[in-house]
């Protein structure tokens, strides 16, 4: 999509997110040394960095860092942040922007589940639904999260 | 069929496709470090913006023709059939064919016949895998003309479709007054006593042993069979009604290959 928005001189960007474990694909640095070597500087690569997969922390399954120096290495931009702060993310995002020749990546530290007492760091949460009674608990405790933050 | 010229499939659709892309300007053609032996190098020299070597990476080669499909290019990507199919079934399978994209996977060295490259080479499997994924068509051409026909119709096509080709160097069977029809396959001959079904390489083939045969007194009919899906079921319907026995040649697996589309033509 990048390379066919240059073709068509369409300045359009494209935005993609990423899991961290998916990074131990072979085909993501397949896409990701394209990225660099067809300058795609439209591009904006989000990782979505919990470190867990389905199988536990990624780092036990199969390590996938330092991830920042293998970034850089394949020719991108790369800016770390907290996935939880939208200044943080807000401001990312407007630096790539700018970023000119390379790609660019934002590595989102983010703590999965969060705001959910007991579906916060839990890997086995990766792809099954709460049940009715889990969602009621879930739904209540970001409620009051979300409340008690807007009453700051 | 003239057996003095011979010519590649490969190498007819470099010459097409490279003739396509001076009318066709959303024709753009991605190869995976192999454009000498696809025969994309033709379109790459005369067109360099609109081709994109991926470097021996067929898995984004396929999903960067993906991406450039969603944005109304007709990408053509080439590469062998062994790593095209294999290496990236999940990206044809995920990328291209559930989402219906318009993408034209052009494999060359199809088949037994790329010789020495050896049986890591030689993809006997494709025909199967690709025309198992809904959404893909699948061609096999058997000479110049009807490739060239083929590379035309295909990029008419509003889709995915998987065109098998060949290194290795076949007769000219058809000259250029032949009408193809996508989905049609062709009938060479009235022959009775059985029905050949040949496709890509195997073609010639099938007509060398139709005259043989023939000294014989025994007359065959040959069916090219450029289309593998759709397959023409009302032409196998008619041959087995015919002439009750139906052939088929490969240069493919008979796990999958011709004889399967003739017995499921030919339940009905």
């Amino acid at each position: 999509m990048a390379i066919a928005s240059k073709l068509n001189h369409e300045g359009i960007r494209v935005y993609c997110i990423c899991g961290d474990g998916e990074l131990q694909e072979g085909q993501i640095w397949e896409a990701a040394m394209t990225s660099s070597h067809y300058k795609l500087d439209n591009l904006c690569l989000i990782v979505d960095n919990n470190n867990l997969q389905i199988d536990g922390k990624v780092e036990n399954v199969m390590s996938i860092y330092p991830l920042g120096e293998k970034f850089k290495s394949f020719g991108f931009e790369v800016i770390s942040i907290d996935g939880h702060d939208m200044n943080q993310i807000i401001n990312a995002l407007n630096k790539a922007k700018n970023v000119k020749e390379k790609p660019t990546v934002i590595i989102a530290k983010t703590i999965k589940g969060k705001g959910v007492s007991f579906m916060e760091n839990v890997a086995d949460w990766h792809g099954k639904a709460p049940k009715e009674e889990e969602y009621k608990l879930a739904m209540e405790e970001l409620t009051h999260k979300n409340h008690e933050e807007a009453m700051i | 069929m003239n057996l003095e010229i011979i010519k590649a499939t490969r190498q007819s659709y470099g010459e097409k496709l490279a003739e396509l892309g001076e009318k066709n300007e959303n024709i753009v053609v991605l190869d995976a470090d192999l454009s000498g032996a696809t025969k994309t190098s033709i379109f790459a020299k005369k067109f360099p913006n609109r081709f994109f070597d991926m470097g021996i990476s067929e898995q984004d080669m396929m999903s960067t023709a993906a991406g450039l499909a969603t944005f109304g290019k007709i990408p053509f990507a080439s590469s062998f059939a062994m790593f095209a199919c294999g290496r990236a079934y999940d990206q044809i399978r995920n990328s291209i064919a559930y989402p219906n994209l318009n993408v034209k996977i052009c494999a060359s060295h199809a088949g037994v016949t790329v010789g020495e490259d050896g049986a890591t080479h030689q993809m006997l499997e494709d025909l199967e895998l690709m025309r198992g994924i809904p959404n893909m068509r699948v061609m096999c051409t058997s000479d110049d003309a009807q490739t060239k026909w083929a590379v035309e119709e295909i990029s008419k096509i509003d889709g995915p479709v998987y065109l098998r080709l060949c290194r290795y160097a076949t007769p000219l069977i058809y000259d250029e007054t032949q009408k193809f029809e996508f989905g049609k396959g062709v009938q060479i001959g009235e022959g009775t006593d059985a029905t050949v079904f040949a496709t890509g390489v195997t073609v010639s083939e099938a007509i060398k042993a139709k005259e043989n045969l023939l000294k014989e007194g025994i007359d065959i009919r040959v069916v090219d069979v450029h289309t593998i899906k759709p397959i023409d079921e009302e032409l196998i319907i008619k041959c087995a009604k015919e002439t009750k026995k139906l052939i088929s040649v490969e240069d493919h697996s008979i796990i999958g290959g011709l004889r399967k589309c003739n017995f499921r033509g030919s339940y009905r």
